[in-house]
């Protein structure tokens, strides 16, 4: 029988080791992924890209016979709603109710506009099922990408947050990863006081799987329904005010009964993202 | 004699690479756009379960850290967690394989199954440290979903590591001894 340490199988399992030493270390060290992660990804991109590429192609055809009945689903859905809002829209004290939403909205997008941004192209997606990240083909090297910056898409819809900066490429978490939160503004003012409206939205696993973050702990006085809209408010200083982050599908109670929280879907399709901006710059409210 | 051993080490290591990495293109590239019920499967553990059976814990280490480091960057994490498990996981089934276990679909089925599930429960401990007010049954569907997912898409790597492993014994059978 042989023997279950051999000298190859310390070897072996020495070297996993020692790789994923030097990885803690450089990320406790030097901030960074380190020069093994570094020079992994670096080697690896060319494959990834090539089958991004590939899998891009065979993602339309896929998508378009595996969604079929999602779609007939979603057809039913949008009916059943469209015959909701006819109902709401002859109600006139709702319509000028989301005049008054739509009003404050803007106002606010044209009083903090203005920031500076970064193109950058996806590289690949994360493949866990536990997290919400992709890479971009930008890192300290060749822009001025900094870890916490906002990333947002060419029409202002947030996507998500830049998390670790490598030499020549950078993960960015999305709304829906559990790491990520962001001060933010309903687009409602019902209860008078504009302080009432703002509240933080974060990703939760739960509904990650959906494609859902949520509007954590809303405040009682609020009034918040399904269809008004969530953009940041810029508090904080992470995110410039005005990105649209999504629009609130449901209102829960939490268990226990005591507070509210809320669903938001956001404003884009994470799977058609091609190219991103990460905002460098921005105006502060504050 | 010496000069054909080096030829078979050499043409072994390199197909055993192409399966790697062809099995990493799928694994962070092609499979995220393929997403059912929201879920990725996991191919690269997989794929050291069956060659660590059909080749040894050699061959099964030296897999596991390669397909670790690249698991950890399709998963946009650094290089650390699945370098460290999937080395384990080579040299654990490789020595299992050389001492006790048969090389066969039914024991490739169960490893797939015993590393698929010690890789759902250590991809959730991050996510538990950061919300810990996830309800048990969303953490265990996604466990159970994405571990039967997975058991799916080994089928047909089970036919790549037999064929590396037939052809190692075709030509040189005492080589895993």
């Amino acid at each position: 029988m042989k023997a279950i340490f051999t000298r190859r199988t310390i070897i072996i399992f020495s070297t996993a080791l020692l790789l994923a030493i030097i990885s803690i270390v450089s990320i406790n060290v030097m901030s960074s992924s380190g020069p093994v992660t570094g020079f992994a990804n670096v080697v690896t991109r060319p494959v990834r890209e090539l089958a991004s590429t590939v899998a891009r192609a065979f993602g339309s055809i896929f998508s378009a016979i595996y969604d079929y009945e999602a779609q007939v689903a979603r057809n039913d859905e949008l009916q059943r709603r469209v015959a909701e809002l006819e109902a709401n829209y002859r109600e006139a004290h709702d319509l000028a109710e989301e005049n008054a939403m739509l009003r404050a909205l803007h106002d606010f997008r044209e009083r903090y506009s203005g920031y500076e941004s970064e193109m950058a192209s996806l590289s690949s997606w994360n493949s866990d099922n536990w997290s919400s990240t992709f890479v971009i083909n930008k890192g300290s090297s060749n822009s001025n990408i900094r870890r916490g910056m906002g990333v947002a898409t060419e029409y202002g819809a947030l996507i998500g947050q830049v998390f670790e900066v490598g030499a020549t490429e950078s993960t960015v978490i999305t709304v829906l990863d559990t790491k990520f939160s962001a001060a933010s503004f309903v687009g409602r003012r019902d209860s008078g006081g504009e302080e009432d409206s703002y509240v933080t939205v974060k990703g939760d696993y739960t509904y990650l799987r959906t494609g859902l973050l949520i509007l954590d702990t809303i405040n009682e006085d609020l009034i918040v329904r399904s269809g008004d809209s969530v953009v940041t408010s810029g508090y904080g200083g992470v995110f410039p005010p005005g990105l649209t982050v999504g629009t609130v599908e449901e209102v829960f109670r939490h268990a226990g009964g005591i507070g509210r929280f809320a669903t938001v879907r956001p404003n884009l399709e994470f799977e058609r993202l091609t190219t991103v901006f990460v905002i460098t710059e921005f105006e502060n409210p504050t | 004699m010496i000069k054909k051993k080096r030829t078979v080490l050499v043409g072994t290591i390199l197909l055993h690479t192409l399966l790697i990495l062809l099995v990493y293109m799928f694994q962070g590239a092609i499979f995220p756009f393929l997403r059912i019920g929201g879920l990725v499967p996991l191919m690269l553990p997989v794929a050291v379960t069956g060659i660590a059976l059909y080749e040894g814990r050699d061959m099964g280490g030296i897999c596991g850290i390669f397909a670790g480091v690249l698991c950890d960057i399709s998963f946009n994490q650094p290089v650390g967690t699945f370098t460290v498990l999937l080395t384990l996981v080579g040299l654990g089934i490789g020595i299992l394989s050389e001492m006790i276990i048969l090389s066969s679909f039914v024991t490739y089925y169960i490893g797939c199954a015993a590393v698929l599930t010690v890789c759902a429960f250590v991809q959730m401990i991050p996510v538990i440290a950061q919300q810990n007010d996830i309800p048990s049954s969303i953490l265990m569907s996604t466990a159970i979903g994405q571990t039967t997912y997975s058991l799916i898409v080994a089928f047909p790597i089970w036919f790549f590591v037999r064929a590396l492993g037939k052809r190692r014994e075709r030509l040189s059978p005492a080589a895993r001894d």
